[in-house]
């Protein structure tokens, strides 16, 4: 009786297995015509040349990152992934957007209710659901999230901004090299520059020979301030010990807090601190407290103009 | 000449009220099915859950059922039932009610190995494949660990030093956890706890390909053991003197155990409690003869996390809470409530 | 409740008094702890140590790191180390069973939730309402535990596996109250166990429930001997087994809930301590659990010496450091038992 049964439920399986890879994984003709008659253009992608619109109007973006590329682009998606909520820097643009869940457990159905006509997603993250994606509206992943101006023009490229893309990244450089310029007048031989974060209870310090902020320190002609305090390793951070801060010569300190609640409560315990008070660049208010989600999570041009005030700020007043 | 095989009667009566139990379950599972077909972000009318799945909805339904519902829903009840019969097993060979591969540090092991691949070998892009791999090596590698540990060659395997070594194992596994989890940056932490959490994000149908003849094959293996299950405990004397048979097909079926909770958590990530509230509720109702008992509580395994995956991608819109979380809030008070029943009855 | 020595009752005495091991105890603790103020990214010398007491400078560099971080963090923990090896003792002599400690049945667990519901709903919360929540977490932890237990007739293996199942749950309970809110990492940080963030504020907080529950423990000694050898001996010798342990259940409460605010979660110490300071002094809990304190306190003050000093001024939690030696230590234990 029990084989029976135990058997009786293995059929049922496979019966909605082979039901389900039966049943055809493309969206029926109808619901895609409006798009097929649009213009298309061939995109080269690490998941091979996938067809997408030439001018796509409802994007759907899988990383947080990359709606930061679209809404610099003024292309807002009709619907995003978010990470703990919308980023305060573009809220307001953002607020007609639909929120889809983490990157890494979008809401795949409330994507699919959004009928957008291009999806962009991340490889690193959306391989397997590549083929579920790709049903839905054609689906580009980019090779990871880099933050360097690469991928900027990758996504502007995709959209049909190209132009937009240059401009913006023309502005920003030449905003950049004037800002670098005047830091280099004011400081021949380079200011030396702590730059750390708040994680948990503990202070982060960064690592200015690490690949994330080797280009930062070069550009604005920064030296480390923890030559000889502090031993990196092969890290990009290091967790010090308060003590160590007198120790460190620096003439700017650059403090990285999220913008949550418990990051704000461990800042302001820090700034009651007598050893925090006592650093010189803080008597000086030689101090930039950024939000840790601008210089760390976001590499579009909206956050970066906002990390060069933040700079200038600091250095220029 | 053929006797008359003497049946008991308590023997008919438990037969009988196994059979009752059993399509019970059954049908409580297709109500539950139908449920989760018709749960969602989307909102599928309940009447056209039937059409749908018969292959005669709109295009759209057709997709949302069979591509983005239906292997969730499947893998569900392959994780559920799996991760149950092997908690099963665990407790039928120590005898002991509370054993489970969670409590005993398997899931630990296999999250310490794809914490490790996290955050040493996979800097950027961590590969789900990866992580289903090495985790089902983590398993088996920590379940070797508390064997080799837990064995003495003077007195053989007792089953208290095997679970002892095993809750040691998994606090000692915690504890390296943590430490490695503080030099994560914030994204890598982020995929490793949904991992540790129980998450069936994005399964589709390649890994119901994979999950299910494991499963299946490891159910027709284990439920071949039955009766030796039925049997005697580790490390008791009368094993040996039954012979070495018995204890090689223990051997056996603490194996697949080891498979089962193995693979199911390399599909769905860290799901605990299904093997205990499970194996309880089981017992409770059939009894413990295995063959009667091992479907049954891969019945309630694939129920219960069914249950607890379809609640946790519709009541938390746009996100979703990983199904490990939920099958342990619905389960361990459920189980605690079981536990203070059990005393009571048994009075102090 | 004084028992007669002289009669060798049914308690195992110790190959040493227990002054043996408190005061050459209590005196290379105050040792070490000197020695970890003066030593760390800036050393300082114990001269300068003397005078940032005495004569507190508020300008000079040395004395405001010492006051500010080095001395809440040596006292911080040491009195959290005396806290959780006594938590341990009392734990172990009320389950009898040598394996129990606050980490094991879930009181740590207990307490870390109701942090974490304080980091998502309550985030500026003072440290005050954090131990206190923590003190109801590790009551709940405990009740538990404990409820189950005393309901069943379960024997010295089903609590140790009651309890970790408890911790498995409330842990999963945390994750997914955090899963969403963006902060696990910092909570991580927090629960690891470390002495990095120990300030003024928590650590009076913690003193005041650190001498109130280890006066109570002291007080109870006796009666918790007697609880050691079993529930009948103790009823026999006209002890209230029920207050008893209501006011262990208190005690430890205490002590985990405040040391958890203000480290996180350090195992083991309940486990090895104990353990040790039982094969010195024997099982009278008038010797042991002063004797506990003592190592406890010692243990945790040179784990955290050990932990800044091995990469300076890396730190790395304390709690790596302890459970490097508590693992090993359970495992063998483990197998003992077995």
């Amino acid at each position: 009786m029990k084989r029976i049964l135990s058997l009786a439920l293995c059929a049922i399986f496979a019966v909605t297995c082979f039901t389900g890879c039966a049943s055809s994984q493309q969206m029926p003709e109808t619901e895609k015509a409006s798009t097929a008659a649009a213009d298309t253009k061939v995109v080269e992608t690490v998941m091979g040349p996938v067809e997408i619109p030439a001018s796509p109007k409802r994007i759907a973006s899988a990383l947080i990152g990359i709606t930061g590329y679209l809404t610099a682009l003024d292309m807002i998606p009709v619907g995003t992934a978010t990470q703990s909520g919308f980023p305060d820097y573009i809220k307001s643009n953002l607020a007609g957007s639909v929120d889809l869940g983490e990157t890494d457990s979008l809401n795949l159905e409330a994507l699919m209710e959004l009928e957008p006509d291009l999806i962009i997603g991340i490889a690193s993250v959306h391989k397997e659901q590549y083929e579920l994606l790709s049903a839905i509206a054609p689906t580009v992943l980019l090779e990871s999230a880099t933050d360097d101006w690469a991928t900027f023009h990758t996504v502007a490229q995709l959209v049909g901004k190209q132009e937009t893309a240059s401009e913006l990244q023309k502005e920003y450089d030449e905003r950049s090299s004037k800002l670098q310029q005047e830091i280099k007048e004011k400081y021949p031989q380079g200011a030396k520059v702590a730059y750390m974060r708040v994680q948990g209870k503990e202070l982060q310090m960064l690592n200015p020979d690490s690949v994330y902020f080797k280009d930062l320190y070069h550009d604005m002609s920064w030296t480390s301030a923890s030559e000889g305090v502090v031993d990196f390793g092969d890290g990009w951070n290091a967790t010090i010990s308060m003590e160590a801060l007198p120790q460190l010569d620096m003439d700017y300190l650059i403090l990285a807090v999220r913008p949550d609640e418990t990051s704000q409560q461990a800042y302001a315990e820090l700034k009651k601190s007598a050893v925090w008070q006592s650093l010189e660049a803080v008597k000086e208010e030689n101090t930039a407290i950024v939000d840790a989600n601008i210089w760390f999570a976001s590499s579009d041009p909206i956050a970066l103009n906002i990390r060069l005030d933040n700079i200038e700020d600091m250095m220029l007043r | 000449m053929q006797e008359k095989k003497y049946v008991f009667p308590a023997e008919v009566k438990a037969k009988k009220r196994a059979a009752v139990v059993i399509l019970s379950l059954i049908l409580l599972f297709l109500v539950v099915f139908f449920w989760g077909v018709h749960t969602g972000t989307i909102h599928l009318p309940l009447k056209r859950v039937l059409p749908a799945l018969l292959n005669r909805g709109t295009g759209k339904e057709r997709f949302l059922v069979f591509q983005l519902r239906m292997p969730r829903i499947i893998i569900s009840v392959l994780v559920g039932a799996g991760l149950a019969v092997s908690g099963c097993i665990l407790q039928s060979v120590t005898r002991n009610p509370m054993a489970d591969p969670g409590i005993l540090g398997i899931n630990a092991g296999a999250g310490l190995v794809v914490l490790v691949y996290i955050a040493g070998f996979a800097k950027d892009s961590p590969s789900p494949a990866g992580m289903s791999i090495l985790s089902w090596v983590g398993s088996i590698g920590a379940a070797l660990t508390i064997y080799l540990l837990a064995r003495n060659r003077n007195k053989g395997l007792s089953s208290t030093r095997l679970l002892l070594t095993g809750i040691a194992l998994n606090f000692g596994i915690q504890a390296i956890t943590t430490i490695i989890t503080l030099s994560l940056n914030p994204q890598e932490y982020q995929t490793y706890a949904y991992w540790m959490a129980g998450s069936l994000w994005g399964v589709t149908w390649p890994y119901v390909v994979t999950l299910l003849p494991i499963v299946t094959v490891s159910f027709m293996i284990v439920s071949m053991q039955a009766s030796t299950l039925d049997v005697l405990p580790l490390g008791d004397s009368m094993a040996a003197s039954l012979g070495v048979s018995v204890r090689k097909r223990q051997g056996i079926a603490i194996l697949f155990s080891v498979i089962l909770a193995g693979s199911c958590v390399a599909a769905g990530g860290n799901i605990g409690f299904a093997g205990l509230l499970s194996t309880h509720i089981s017992r409770r109702l059939v009894g413990a003869v295995h063959k009667r008992l091992l479907p049954v509580t891969a019945l309630i395994g694939g129920l219960l996390v069914l249950i607890a995956d379809t609640i946790g991608r519709s009541m938390f819109l746009p996100s979703e809470m990983p199904t490990g979380i939920v099958v342990s809030v619905i389960g361990a008070p459920y189980f605690l409530y079981l536990l203070l029943r059990t005393a009571k009855r048994e009075g102090s | 409740m004084v028992m007669n020595k002289k009669k060798t009752p049914t308690y195992v005495k110790g190959r040493m008094h227990a002054t043996a091991v408190i005061i050459p105890g209590i005196l290379m603790l105050f040792g070490i702890m000197i020695f970890s103020v003066g030593y760390g990214v800036a050393d300082i010398d114990s001269k300068t140590i003397w005078n940032s007491i005495v004569s507190f400078d508020k300008n000079n560099l040395s004395h405001q790191i010492m006051h500010e971080l080095r001395f809440p963090r040596v006292l911080g923990g040491a009195m959290i180390g005396a806290g959780f090896a006594v938590c341990g003792a009392i734990m172990q002599a009320i389950t009898r069973n040598p394996l129990a400690d606050s980490g094991i049945l879930g009181i740590n667990a207990g307490a870390g939730i109701m942090i974490a519901v304080c980091f998502v709903f309550m985030p500026s919360l003072s440290f005050t309402g954090i131990a206190f929540m923590s003190f109801l977490g590790a009551g709940m932890g405990m009740a538990m535990v404990i409820g189950i237990s005393l309901l069943t007739r379960t024997n010295s293996l089903q609590i140790i596996l009651i309890g970790s199942a408890i911790t498995t749950f409330l842990t999963a309970l945390s994750e997914g109250l955090i899963i969403r809110s963006g902060i696990g990492q910092d909570l991580a940080f927090w629960y690891a166990g470390g002495l990095a963030g120990a300030r003024w504020n928590q650590v009076i907080i913690v003193s005041i429930c650190f001498v109130l529950a280890m006066a109570m423990s002291v007080i109870l000694s006796p009666s918790i001997t007697a609880l050691s050898m079993g529930e009948d001996i103790a009823a026999s010798l006209g002890i209230n087994t029920k207050t008893v342990k209501l006011l262990c259940f208190l005690t430890v409460t205490l002590l985990a809930g405040a040391s958890v605010a203000m480290v996180g979660n350090i195992g083991f110490i309940g486990i090895v301590i104990p353990h040790i300071t039982r094969k010195l002094v024997g099982t009278d809990y008038r010797a042991l659990i002063p004797c506990s304190a003592t190592l406890g306190a010692l243990l945790v003050v040179l784990a955290d010496l050990g932990a800044r000093s091995i990469n300076p001024p890396h730190e790395i939690p304390a709690a790596a450091i302890i459970a490097a030696i508590g693992v090993p230590f359970f495992l063998l234990l483990a197998r003992k038992k077995g």
